[in-house]
Order: structure tokens, then sequence, then C-alpha cells
């Protein structure tokens, strides 16, 4: 299985996660069962609640915090672009909300994003969700999910990537005619432009993207339709970030702030990630070898092994005020007594230690370019202010 | 059940065994465990075990570490099913071990040992994939019923064991022998607390966050350990990524005995030997590797927030 399929089917794993927290009563999102895959009985899917408890806090706190973005100063237009949003039903939730007062992007890759579309042309609640005429462009046909078995062993030839990553990386399909062909991210006919993505749906609001990110530069950034770096916004990377290697995540997140901080800019971008840190301990160490028997790597677990290195990281960058929690201190502070008391009432929580361990090795984390001082005294400011709200570990 | 030791030795294989020889052993323990007292008394020297969780293969690890039964006289603290993958192995060996040697071996319920339970943690679900059906889950359940609520090892100044731990509504240990344990675990009351509180360093008692028995504090252990003559109330219940740790004063000790817990959680297990003069040896032993022994090895996936 190739390396971009295997990080792909990670978005089953939310999908299931967030689908068995839906069905145990922690969230309501009646929409995610039109992501299932046909092949999935929604009578079948369970998880332990600790398992539940942990996706619903997850899912809790990105959503406050975008929330509290959008609800901030909300009479402002504002902009909110997710990374590898697979199938994430934010959008259509927030915008009927905010309706012209937000444009949503998502970017993933190019399969991920037609199938998305595609769910969207089928489906009219999703379609309704969305404010204005909606267009797609979603003809191009998928290629094969993997080189087909006995070609000859010449038509493959490892990209740059897949070299650097040990040959676990896509490989370039070099076909009979001479092209070269992104398998799933370009395709023989499809909507990809010269500068590697195509718009699989297209709305005044809405846009999903099919993008390679290991190949998101600046000007490509800026090109993408519907894309307005006028605007206050907010960047979601929701564990997809830390599926590339370091620099690569690194380049993404520069490639942002530099669109964002050019002089006809707003000057104001801000982001929320979450993603595993290994803690450097043993049950990091345990986690990475389990990912790996699945070919799953998360390199960015071992670079920045704790929230300081990472915190430390998003402001190198530029996201100059930058804030963080793991998913245990964000599940013993950022709920109230009322959630808790129904969280608690839901299942029963046998697994305590395990889950107080399991959630201690995940980091969410929220920056923003403003205000740029070097301080760790900072203050959220402008569209960022609710933040100041949320408590923070580091 | 015309041989319990090559029953023993199939389990050893890690095999399951024929419905009919489940239902003939179960019946055997039941009759052999309905004779056992709610705490029953047992010899020193012994080696004290905690939370297994069907990992078989570390069962097998454990028996290496600390001798095989009946050399060694053990005291498994409960929890023997759910969440591994092998919980019905791990659980029928157990019990054919107690069949065969009831005197070297002494099992005690843990909060995993109930139908409730064992219907959202696991072993339900793994006894009809390995069966077809729930016939086997239902003969294990009632075996359950009949597991003793706790253990006093060494006489005066010995040490009490039991799952989880105490209970406001148990003073002295008499109040434990009271209670009519052939039951599910109930809700509420002392058996529930015994099989599902925790020590904290609190003083008195607290709310649990279990959403059964409660927290205790270090006062509550001092208490009942001199109200009841005993040095020391060895407990299992919490994962202890060093495999074991004392409380207040050695007051108390948790026992974890699942290395690797869920194959997920990278700590170390420990079983606790007692000897004839109470003092206290522990041992520490790591997972064993996934596809040791030739065993069947099915690659258990674990779950994380991706």
């Amino acid at each position: 299985m190739s390396r971009n399929k295997i990080v792909q089917d990670t978005d089953s794993d939310a999908l299931l996660s967030k689908f068995a927290a839906e069905r145990a009563g922690y969230h309501h999102d009646p929409l995610l069962k039109l992501f299932l895959p046909s092949d999935v009985n929604p009578a079948d899917v369970h998880k332990l609640p600790l398992f539940n408890r942990g996706t619903y806090v997850r899912v809790m706190a990105v959503t406050k915090l975008i929330d509290q973005f959008l609800s901030t100063t909300s009479d402002t237009k504002k902009q909110i672009i997710s990374l590898g949003a697979g199938s994430d039903t934010r959008p259509f939730y927030l915008l009927p909300k905010y309706r012209s007062n937000l444009i949503y992007h998502e970017l993933d890759f190019a399969v991920s994003a037609r199938q998305k579309a595609e769910l969207v042309a089928k489906h009219a609640v999703l379609k309704d969700a969305i404010p204005g005429p909606v267009e797609y462009d979603i003809h191009a046909p998928d290629l094969p999910h993997r080189p087909r078995r006995r070609s000859p062993p010449w038509l493959f030839v490892p990209s740059r990537e897949a070299a650097s990553q040990s040959g676990s990386g896509p490989h370039h399909i070099h076909s009979s005619s001479g092209t070269n062909i992104h398998p799933r991210h370009n395709s023989p006919s499809g909507g990809q432009n010269p500068h590697g993505f195509e718009t699989p749906l297209k709305s005044p609001s809405y846009y999903i993207h099919g993008v390679d990110l290991r190949h998101l530069t600046t000007p490509t950034l800026v090109q993408l339709p519907g894309i307005d770096i006028s605007l206050p916004t907010l960047l979601v990377s929701e564990c997809c970030l830390c599926y590339l290697e370091p620099d690569a995540s690194d380049a993404v997140l520069a490639a942002f702030i530099k669109a964002f901080t050019c002089p006809s800019s707003s000057n104001q971008l801000g982001i929320v990630s979450y993603e595993p840190f290994s803690s450097d301990d043993q049950f990091g160490k345990v986690m990475i070898h389990n990912l790996a028997i699945r070919g799953i790597s998360i390199p960015t677990m071992m670079a920045f092994p704790t929230l300081q290195a990472q915190v430390s990281r998003l402001r190198g960058l530029g996201f100059k005020a930058a804030a963080a929690g793991d998913l245990k201190y964000v599940h013993d502070a950022w709920i109230n007594g009322d959630e808790m008391q129904k969280i608690d009432a839901l299942e029963l929580l046998d697994e305590r230690e395990e889950f107080d361990l399991l959630v201690a090795h995940y980091g969410i984390y929220w920056g923003s370019t403003v205000p740029e001082l070097d301080s760790s005294d900072y203050k959220f400011e402008g569209p960022f202010a609710g933040w100041n709200d949320f408590p923070r570990q580091i | 059940m015309s041989n319990l030791d090559s029953a023993i030795e199939k389990l050893r294989d890690c095999q399951t065994l024929p419905e009919q020889e489940v239902r003939e052993l179960c019946y055997r323990a039941q009759e052999l465990l309905v004779e056992e007292r709610n705490v029953q008394i047992v010899d020193t020297p012994v080696t004290i075990c905690g939370d297994i969780h069907g990992q078989f293969h570390d069962l097998i690890t454990l028996f290496e570490q600390g001798g095989e039964c009946p050399d060694t006289n053990y005291l498994f603290l409960g929890d023997f099913v759910d969440r591994g993958f092998y919980s019905l192995e791990s659980f029928l060996l157990l019990l054919c071990l107690k069949v065969r040697y009831p005197d070297r071996i002494t099992l005690i319920r843990g909060n995993h040992e109930s139908r409730q339970i064992t219907t959202v943690y696991g072993f339900y679900d793994e006894c009809i994939r390995k069966y077809g059906s729930a016939n086997v889950w239902r003969y294990c359940c009632d075996v359950f019923d009949y597991l003793a609520l706790g253990a006093l090892v060494g006489g005066p100044g010995g040490v009490f064991c039991v799952h989880g731990g105490l209970s406001p509504s148990v003073k002295h240990l008499d109040q434990i022998r009271l209670i009519d344990r052939k039951q599910e675990v109930p809700h509420e009351g002392a058996m529930c607390d015994l099989l599902w509180s925790d020590p904290d360093d609190i003083d008195g008692w607290g709310i649990s966050p279990r959403g059964a028995g409660y927290l205790f504090g270090g006062d509550k252990v001092h208490e009942f350990n001199h109200t009841n003559d005993i040095s020391l109330i060895a407990r299992a219940h919490q994962l202890v990524m060093e495999g074991y740790k004392e409380m207040f004063e050695g007051a108390i000790v948790t026992v974890w005995s699942a290395p690797n817990y869920c194959y997920r959680c990278g700590n170390v297990a420990a079983i606790l030997t007692v000897g004839e003069d109470l003092e206290r040896k522990y041992r520490i032993f790591e997972a064993a590797p996934q596809d040791a022994k030739g065993m069947p090895a099915k690659k258990p996936v674990a779950d994380y927030f991706l």
C-alpha cells in the first residue's frame, strides 16, 4: 500500500471514531453517517468508552477554538483553511451559520477532495448547507490506488520524496507516452492545472481543493480559487501536517505565513493544530512501533516530542502568540461541571489511568501571527482575542 | 472432563477447548468455588498477581518468571478477562489449574468478572467469535459469580488481598464474610466497592471518577489495617507503569501483571511474592514478543486518535 493511501486511510480511523462517539451520545453530528464507507454497517461501529471520550475531547477542543475565532468580531468576514480535512463535517454546520461572513477551504489529496465533492453532489443535505450556487469539477477518473501488479519494474521510479523516505513515499509513474503522472494527484484527463492543484467543488463560500501539500508553495496557495489573503484566516490541521517530514511540514506553514504577512494581506493568520507527541517515554515508543506496523509514520512525534517543543516551533515559524494543552489537560480544564456530568453519565469509564496516559500524548495547539511579540506573556488579539479565555498548559 | 492435564496442555498452547469441555470445567470449578469463603485463607509463601486482561502470552511469561503452578502457590487478584485478545484461553487455563490444584492457586474476583462489563470490554465478543454462540460466555459468567471477593494471606499481621480496595461499609473483615457474593457484581454497596475502589492521596473517602466504588485515603488504609491486624493490603485494578506501587508508608500496594497493557501502554508488569515471614519480593517482567513460542499470534491493532 502506498504511503499516501495509508495516510488517506487514517481519515477512516477518525471518521469511525467520531461516529462511534456520536452513537454513544458524546456529540451530535447527524451528517457523519453519510461519510461512512459502504462496507461499514453503522450498527457495528463500537469503540471503548476511553476511546469515545478521547475522541470527544479532541473534537470538542478543535471545535471550541474554531467557534471562538468565528464568533469574535463576528461581523467581520473570516476564512478557514482546513488541511487534510478528509470527511470532516464542520463546514456543513459552520457555513449555514455564518453564511456570507465565512469562506471555508478544504485542502486534501486530490482523490479525497474529489470523493468529498462527489458526496456533496449526491446528498442534498450537504449541498443545501452551502450558501450560493455550487460548481463541480469531478470528472477526472481515479487511477488505481496502487501500481498494477506485474507491471514491468522500470515503469516505477521513486520520486525525490520517496528516496528521502527510504522508499516509502509516492511513486511517479512514467507512462508509455513519456509523461509523468502522479498517481491520484494528477490524472490524464483531470481538472488539474499547471500549478498542480484541482478544485472539484467551488462555491462563493466553500471550496474543496485537491493538492499535494508537499508541493504547496506561496504562489500556488494564493492562486487557489477563492483564497482571500485579506481576510482574517484560521488554518486548521487536525492530525494532518504531522504525517509530513518536519521540513515539509514547516514549509507548508511557512508558505501560509508568507502569504498572510505580505503587505496586501490581513496580517491575521491563526492556526489550530492537533497532533500526537511522543513525550520521549515508553508509551510514545510503543505508539511509534504500533503505527509503524500499520505503515504509518508520524515524523513530528519525534521531532517535537513535547508540547513545549511544538510551541517553540510554531513561534519560530511566525505564530508569535502560541499556546498548547495536551488532551488530558484540555479534558480536565476545558470541560465545565455540567458538560462533565453529561459525559460521565454516558458510559462507565473504567480505564481511567489508561485514558490519562493515552490522551496525555496528543496536543492541541493554537497560535496566531498577531501580536508580533516574542513573549510568553502575550494576549491574543483581534479575531483571536477570544482564545485568551481558554486555559492553557503552555 | 476426563483429562485435566491434557486440557491444561492444550490451553498452554493457546488452543481453546470444545464447548462441552468448557461446560464441564466450569461446572466443576463452581462446585469447588462454592465451598470457598468470601475471604479465602491462604498460606505463605504465595505469589500475588494483578490484572491479566486476556494477555495470554504474558501470562505464560508470568508463570516462567514466578515458577509453574503447582510448584509455586499463586493468588490472582482478578481481571482475568477483557481488553486482550485471549481472555478465554487465559481464564480457562487459570480455571483448569484451579480445578487441578485447588490448594495451590486462589482466584479472586475482579470488576471485569461481570456480565455487564464483559459485554462492553471484549470477553463476550471474543466468545461469540470463537464459538459462534454465547454459551461459553454464560458458563464463564456463572463461574465469576462464585469467585471469592478477597483473601487473607499469612494469618495475623498478614496481607489482605482484594481486587479494588476498601469500602465505607466495611470496617471489619467479618463484614465481608457476611456478603452473599453469589451474584452479578452490584452497582453499589460493599461488594461493588471491594472490586471497584482506588486508593488516592486524600483524607477519608472520595467520589471515584470510574463511576463505581470510592477513592480512599491513607487514613482509611491505616485504620483498616489496624482494625483487622494486617500489615498490607495487596490490590490490583490500576495500571502502574513500573508494575507495582506501594503507598501510605507501604500499607497498601498495587500490583499490575499485564505488561504493555492493551499492546499500547509500554508499562512493565510485576508479581509480588509474600514469604513465610511476610517479607515482600517483587519481580518485574516485560511483555512477551507477539509471535513468541509459535503460538497463534494475531497481530493486535491498538487504536489511536488519528
